[in-house]
């Protein structure tokens, strides 16, 4: 786990390309910690590839500093960073063996030749392809490309492993066992990752901390559970999960006033230092679809209540999705399946939710 | 279907049209009677004659060479163009270079070499092997260029990237990932130009001087005394001294499919 000594630091960095009118990452602050895995999320086009390019020395900050275990690294090239990347696409040499994918980087490093045979056989050990070293990454399943790609990078001992969507090309359940993999590995070798995906699931199973961005900035940085829960604003809260979204009227400190209810202020959890953070675009209510009960006649009644019509029913496995429609717009609940067989499209149906299971955060401009 | 029966019968005449006069120059390389009046009987008399003919072995050697020594320049010249090419950003410039490459292509040869020979005599340049070799050059590196550069354009700064990554200077970068991913285009590049010198008859007849005679200008001048059966054993032999390095090299490099130079064969 980590043990929050900084190990990475982003300071001001900004990132102009001479192509883009605007920049690509604005004054962004980032600090990793050493041992953690770390991951930047967000829709694509983002910047979080391009912070991911600045550290791996691929691109140059047009301004600020990067600052790795102390030394600032902004001005060395890419090949004298003790950083290394899994690309999106592999990009594992086609014209060279698996074993000669691995050797790669050690030879570059100078390692007497007696040593990279055995660190490439522990490398081909820990992702398990020791009956594949000698193939072409042609010859390769995805999955398997994946873990050479991560051999590769992993046999230099990075203090820090970049991985940029290294998942996106998989299939579901590849997918699904890769991230345990991932997680494992990074566990069992203590370095710390720095990890790219515009997939949130992704990012929570994974992750010990997310960062969310946006427009080249960092929104947010949050362990998992705070980020779902706590959403910074009303795009992270709809970015990381299904959000019901209600605008604020108005909101002192007694009350906080939506368009159908008001919540007492003080059972409301809120954005911490509220008073202090700036709402351009005002502020909003979150309720995710697990805090939004159906009710039956004999539910004990919640803090609030709202009447709509069923629109829509989704069955989703081990519980049912209920689109509600109501008059300022729709709500998506989740219901369990005995509350869902009770009821039908088109039908009125009662929704509620507690105070303390909402949240308040400031509210974005539409895109 | 009467469409079907039309694109057959003219699919037919073209390869007749491809394959009988070499067949024919097969078959008559074999003819036992000397002016090919009728079929004298088989005779590998005419391969062993030529095959032991001293000017035969030497204009075979000097084609080989010639067209090696033009290759391996046109090569060179159009992966060095190709390399340059790539860390240009599109414009006017690189317009202006397809225009060049294009004009070296089009330019019937017969008035580019014409064109040298006019300066030779102007300038009282002595006429010979370096002459010809670059007026092949010329041309030939024009088709080797645009065999290369699409290669070269298609390339992927992927594994570039990621070798950089791993911690590859510059030029390991360049000899270890990027000339090993462009051998199969260079490979094609060097045949196809080799090729191109082996049979052009344009530049030594011109610019060779009165030393320089190559395969084609042999059959040329024994075609003017008649077609006989020794033409055609020559004939055939300089297809089979062509054709084997092809396959060879191919073989060799393990390309076997063409159509995926240019192309990422990644699985």
């Amino acid at each position: 786990m980590t043990t929050s000594e900084p190990l990475l630091t982003l300071e001001g960095v900004t990132k102009q390309y001479a192509s883009a009118s605007a920049p690509t990452l604005v004054d962004l602050d980032l600090t990793l910690d050493r041992g953690e895995f770390f991951s930047l999320i967000g829709s694509s086009g983002c910047g979080k590839t391009t912070t991911l390019k600045l550290v791996s020395g691929l691109e140059q900050p047009t301004s600020g500093r990067i600052v790795l275990d102390g030394v600032d690294i902004s001005r060395v090239p890419s090949h004298k960073r003790p950083v290394h990347t899994v690309f999106q696409n592999y990009a594992l040499f086609p014209h060279m063996s698996v074993a000669d994918n691995i050797a790669f980087g050690l030879k570059q490093a100078d390692v007497p030749r007696r040593s990279i045979r055995g660190k490439v056989d522990e490398a081909v050990e820990m992702v398990g392809l020791q009956a594949s070293t000698h193939a072409k990454p042609g010859e390769l399943s995805g999955g398997m490309q994946q873990r050479v790609a991560l051999a590769r990078a992993l046999v230099l001992e990075p203090k820090i492993l970049l991985l940029d969507e290294p998942l996106g090309a998989l299939d579901l359940q590849l997918r699904h066992q890769m991230q345990m993999a991932l997680k494992e590995i990074q566990r069992a070798t203590g370095v710390t990752f720095l990890y790219v995906t515009h997939d949130q699931e992704e990012a929570f199973t994974m992750s010990d901390r997310i960062g969310f961005m946006h427009a080249g900035e960092l929104v947010q940085v949050a362990p998992p559970t705070q980020m779902y829960h706590q959403p910074g604003n009303a795009r992270v809260a709809d970015f990381v999960g299904t959000a019901n979204t209600f605008p604020v009227l108005s909101k002192d400190d007694a009350t906080v006033v939506a368009e159908h209810f008001k919540l007492p202020a003080a059972e409301v959890a809120q954005v911490p230092d509220a008073a202090g953070t700036a709402a351009p675009d005002g502020w909003v209510v979150v309720v995710r679809p697990e805090s939004l009960r159906v009710l039956g006649p004999a539910s004990p009644r919640p803090c609030v209540c709202l009447e709509g019509t069923v629109a829509d029913l989704s069955f989703k496995g081990s519980y049912t999705s209920v689109k509600v429609t109501l008059p300022s717009g729709d709500l998506v609940a989740n219901a369990d399946l005995r509350t869902a067989t009770g009821l039908a499209l088109g039908e009125p149906v009662r929704l509620g939710f507690d105070a303390q299971d909402a949240w308040v955060c400031p509210a974005v401009p539409a895109a | 279907m009467t469409n079907h029966k039309t694109v057959t019968v003219l699919a037919v005449l073209g390869l007749l049209f491809l394959w009988v006069p070499i067949v024919a120059i097969a078959a008559n390389a074999f003819n036992g009677d000397k002016l090919l009046l009728e079929w004298g009987g088989f005779t590998t008399r005419w391969l062993h004659q030529t095959l032991r003919d001293a000017e035969f072995r030497t204009d075979l050697r000097n084609s080989f060479v010639c067209a090696v020594v033009v290759a391996a320049l046109s090569v060179a010249v159009a992966f060095t163009a190709a390399v340059g090419r790539r860390g240009l950003r599109s414009g006017r410039l690189d317009r202006a270079d397809d225009s060049l490459v294009l004009l070296r292509m089009v330019m019937p040869e017969v008035v580019v070499v014409m064109s040298i020979f006019l300066i030779t005599r102007l300038l009282e340049i002595e006429l010979g092997w370096a002459l010809v070799v670059a007026s092949q050059v010329v041309y030939c590196s024009a088709y080797a260029f645009l065999i290369i550069n699409a290669r070269m354009s298609q390339l992927s700064d992927v594994y570039e990237n990621a070798a950089r990554d791993l911690g590859a200077r510059p030029h390991v970068v360049f000899a270890r990932v990027t000339v090993p991913l462009m051998v199969p285009s260079i490979l094609v590049a060097f045949l196809m130009t080799f090729t191109f010198s082996m049979d052009d008859v344009v530049s030594p007849t011109f610019l060779g001087g009165p030393d320089v005679t190559t395969l084609p200008t042999l059959i040329m001048g024994m075609i003017r005394h008649g077609v006989t059966a020794d033409v055609n054993a020559v004939a055939l032999l300089a297809m089979v001294f062509s054709l084997v390095p092809l396959f060879a090299a191919l073989t060799l490099t393990g390309v076997r499919n063409l159509g995926a130079v240019g192309t990422d064969k990644r699985g």
